[in-house]
C-alpha cells in the first residue's frame, strides 16, 4: 500500500525535503548512541580509578603491569584478589539492578517501582537468610562461617541459598503482579504494597537471627545494607551469565517493550504477547535483584536511580534505554562504592547505605512531582 | 468481501456484552457502530482484531478467520486507534515507527522508515516528530495514534471514538484524512461514535447497538428518527443543512 498525500495537501506540504523527517530522527538516534560510547568510556575511567585506590598505594606502572599478570607479588594479590572482585562484582550489579529497575517500571507502568520499593529484594535477602540460618546452608563466604566452603559444598550453598533468594523475591513479585492486574491499584497504592511487603521480609529476616548462630548472624547482617566487598568469583561469574541472559532477554524484546509504553490495547494490537511478555519479563528482572540480593545483599534504590537518569538522557525508547539503564547501574554503583572507600578508609562501609543516601531523595521528588509525570 | 464478522458473544465478569454480533464490510467502505454508552461498541471493536477474546464467534479477513493467525498476523490485518490513551512517553517519531512492527523480524528497514515518513507528512506531522508524545494537545496525539495504525498499513482501520477529543477543525481534518485514506487505500474502517451527525458525515453504513445485540445494520436510508428513538430513546428529526444530513433532538 502505498500512502499517497490527497491532492489537496500535497502541495502545501512543508518544503522539507523528502526523507528529513527520517534523517533529523535517525541523527539524534545516532547522537544517543554517542551518549551510550560516552558512558561506557566513563564507566571504564571509573573503574581503573576504583582499581588505583585503595589503603595499598599502586601506581600507574604497577596497575599495568599486574593487570597484564607480569606482576606476581604484593601488587598482583592486591589488585586480583581484592579490588577487581569488588569492582567486578559493583558492575554487575549495578548492571543487573538498573536492568531490572526499567524493566519493572515499564512493565508496571510505574515511575516509582523498583526492585528495592517493591519489596523484592528484601524477599531475596529473607529468602537468602532463611538458606543460610534455617536450612544450614552456611555462608556464603568461606571466611565468616567455620568449616563452610570447599568444593562441592560451596556450590551447593551457592545453590540453595540462591533458590530462595529468588523464592523470595518472587513471592514478592507475585504479590504486586497480581495487586497491578487485577485489582488495578494506582502506582501510588502498587508502592504501598511494597512497603508493606518489605516490613514483613525485613522483620522476618531479624526474627530469624534470633535463631542463628555468632557467624550466621554476621552473614545475614550483611544482606540488610548491600556490600560488594566480599565476592567471590563463582559468585561474580554466576551473576556475569545470569546478568548477561536476561539482558540479551530484553534487548530481544526491545520493540515489545516500547510497544507497552504505548499501552497495554495497542500493544496487543500490535500483536504483542502482553501476558506473556509481563509474566515472564517481571519473572527474569526478579531473578536479577535476586541474584544481586542473595550474594551482595540489599542494596537500596539503585534501580530506581539508574532508569530515571536514563530516560533523561536517551528518552523512553527501549532500544536505548535498556543499555543505558545497565551502564548508568553500573556506572553509579562503582562510583558510589569508590566514595564509600575514600570516606572510609578501611573500605568497610557498604556501598547500600551510600545508594540509599542517592535514592531515597530522587523517591521523595518523584512522589512530589505526582501527577506531571 | 473484506470482513466477516458473525455470531460475535462476550462476557465481562459474567455479564453478557456482546450477544451474536455480525455483520459484512467491503472494501473502501466506512461502517459506524452507533448506541448508547455502554452498549458494547468498544467492545465489539477489541473483539474483532482479539484484543479482547470473544467466547463465541468468528471473525473473517479475506475470507480467513483470524482464530487461526498469529499476533503479528492479526496486527498486520487491523489497525487499531484506542479512545484513550495514558501519557505516552515515546517520541511522535518512535510512536508510528512502532506500527511497523508486526512486519519487523530484528530491525526496521529503509521501507519501514519511508513508510513513517510518509504518514508523518499526509498527517501534517513532521514538525513535531521528535517530540514526546505527553507534550501533545489531544488533537495532535489522536492524529498520531491514527498515523500508528496507517504504518501498519491494515485492511481494517478500528477506530474508537476517534473524534471525540477533538475541536471542529481537527474533527473536519480528522473527518477528511479518514474518508479519503479509506477510499484511496481501498481499506475498510469501522467506528465507533456517538456523536450522530459526525457518524452520518463520516458512515457509509451503520450498525446500531442495543443491549449488546444487533438492533439494526442499515445505510443512510435507515436511519430513521424511529430507529434512533428506539435506541438512543430520544425524539429527533433529521433535516438536511446546506445539502449535509442533520440530526436534531427535540424536546422529550
Amino acid at each position: 500500500m502505498a500512502i499517497n498525500a490527497p491532492m489537496d495537501d500535497a502541495a502545501q506540504i512543508s518544503d522539507d525535503p523528502a526523507g528529513s523527517v527520517t534523517a533529523r530522527y535517525t541523527a539524534r538516534v545516532r547522537n544517543r548512541a554517542w551518549l551510550l560510547a560516552g558512558l561506557a568510556g566513563l564507566l571504564l575511567v571509573i573503574m581503573v580509578l576504583s582499581l588505583a585506590t585503595g589503603p595499598y598505594p599502586l601506581s600507574i606502572q604497577d596497575l599495568l603491569r599486574s593487570l597484564f599478570g607480569f606482576s606476581q607479588g604484593r601488587e598482583g594479590i592486591v589488585v586480583w584478589s581484592i579490588r577487581m572482585p569488588r569492582i567486578a562484582a559493583a558492575l554487575v550489579s549495578g548492571t543487573a539492578l538498573g536492568l531490572s529497575g526499567l524493566v519493572i517500571q515499564s512493565l508496571l507502568k510505574n515511575p516509582l517501582a523498583s526492585p528495592f520499593t517493591l519489596g523484592i529484594s528484601q524477599g531475596a535477602a529473607f529468602g537468602a537468610a532463611f538458606a543460610i540460618v534455617v536450612l544450614g546452608a552456611g555462608g556464603l563466604h568461606p571466611e565468616s562461617v567455620s568449616g563452610g566452603g570447599n568444593g562441592s559444598t560451596a556450590v551447593g550453598h551457592l545453590l540453595s541459598v540462591t533458590a530462595l533468594a529468588l523464592a523470595g523475591a518472587m513471592i514478592s513479585a507475585s504479590v504486586i503482579l497480581l495487586l497491578s492486574l487485577f485489582r488495578r491499584l494506582a502506582p501510588e497504592s502498587i508502592i504501598l504494597a511494597g512497603v508493606a511487603l518489605s516490613s514483613l521480609f525485613v522483620s522476618g529476616t531479624i526474627l530469624i537471627q534470633y535463631f542463628a548462630s555468632e557467624e550466621e548472624i554476621a552473614s545475614v547482617v550483611f544482606w540488610t545494607f548491600g556490600d560488594v566487598s566480599r565476592s567471590t568469583w563463582p559468585e561474580i561469574l554466576t551473576l556475569a551469565i545470569a546478568t548477561a541472559a536476561i539482558t540479551a532477554y530484553f534487548v530481544l524484546n526491545r520493540w515489545n517493550m516500547n510497544a507497552m509504553a504505548a499501552g497495554e490495547e495497542v500493544a496487543r494490537g500490535l500483536g504483542v504477547g502482553v501476558d506473556r511478555l509481563r509474566l515472564s519479563g517481571m519473572f527474569m528482572a526478579s531473578l536479577a535483584a535476586a541474584l544481586v540480593t542473595a550474594f551482595h545483599g540489599v542494596i537500596a534504590f539503585l534501580g530506581l536511580l539508574a532508569p530515571h537518569i536514563s530516560r533523561r538522557l536517551v528518552g523512553a525508547d527501549h532500544r536505548l534505554l535498556i543499555p543505558c539503564s545497565c551502564l548508568v547501574g553500573a556506572i553509579l554503583l562503582l562510583a558510589a562504592d569508590l566514595l564509600g572507600r575514600c570516606m572510609v578508609g578501611s573500605g568497610s562501609l557498604p556501598v547500600g547505605v551510600l545508594t540509599s543516601f542517592m535514592g531515597a531523595p530522587l523517591f521523595l521528588y518523584l512522589l512530589i512531582r505526582g501527577q506531571n509525570r | 468481501m473484506i470482513l466477516s464478522v458473525a455470531g460475535i458473544q462476550f462476557r465481562y465478569n459474567g455479564r453478557p456484552v456482546l450477544r451474536d454480533v455480525g455483520f459484512e464490510l467491503d472494501r473502501g467502505r466506512i461502517l459506524a457502530v452507533l448506541g448508547v454508552n455502554g452498549a458494547g461498541k468498544s467492545t465489539l471493536l477489541k473483539c474483532i482484531n482479539r484484543i479482547l477474546r470473544p467466547k463465541r464467534g468468528v471473525v473473517l479477513l479475506n475470507g480467513r478467520d483470524i482464530a487461526s493467525m498469529k499476533g503479528r498476523e492479526i496486527a498486520r490485518g487491523f489497525g487499531y486507534v484506542p479512545q484513550q490513551i495514558g501519557p505516552e512517553p515515546l517520541s511522535v517519531f518512535d510512536a508510528v515507527l512502532l506500527g511497523r512492527k508486526p512486519y519487523i523480524r530484528w530491525a526496521m528497514s529503509e521501507e519501514d522508515y519511508r513508510i513513517v515518513e510518509r504518514v508523518l507528512r499526509l498527517m501534517h506531522l513532521e514538525h513535531l516528530s521528535l517530540r514526546p508524545l505527553n507534550t501533545l494537545s489531544g488533537g495532535e496525539t489522536q492524529k498520531v495514534l491514527l498515523a500508528r495504525a496507517l504504518a501498519q498499513e491494515p485492511d481494517v482501520l478500528l477506530l474508537d471514538e476517534p473524534m471525540s477529543n477533538l475541536d471542529p477543525r481537527n474533527q473536519m481534518e480528522a473527518l477528511r484524512l479518514i474518508s479519503h485514506v479509506v477510499r484511496d487505500q481501498k481499506l475498510c474502517a469501522i467506528i465507533s461514535i456517538h456523536d450522530l451527525n459526525l457518524a452520518l458525515r463520516l458512515g457509509d453504513s451503520f450498525l446500531l447497538l442495543k443491549d449488546g445485540k444487533v438492533h439494526t445494520i442499515t445505510d443512510r436510508q435507515g436511519l430513521t428518527p424511529a430507529v434512533i428513538r428506539d435506541v438512543y430513546g430520544v425524539e429527533v428529526t433529521l433535516t438536511e443543512v446546506a445539502g449535509y444530513p442533520m440530526v436534531v433532538m427535540k424536546d422529550a
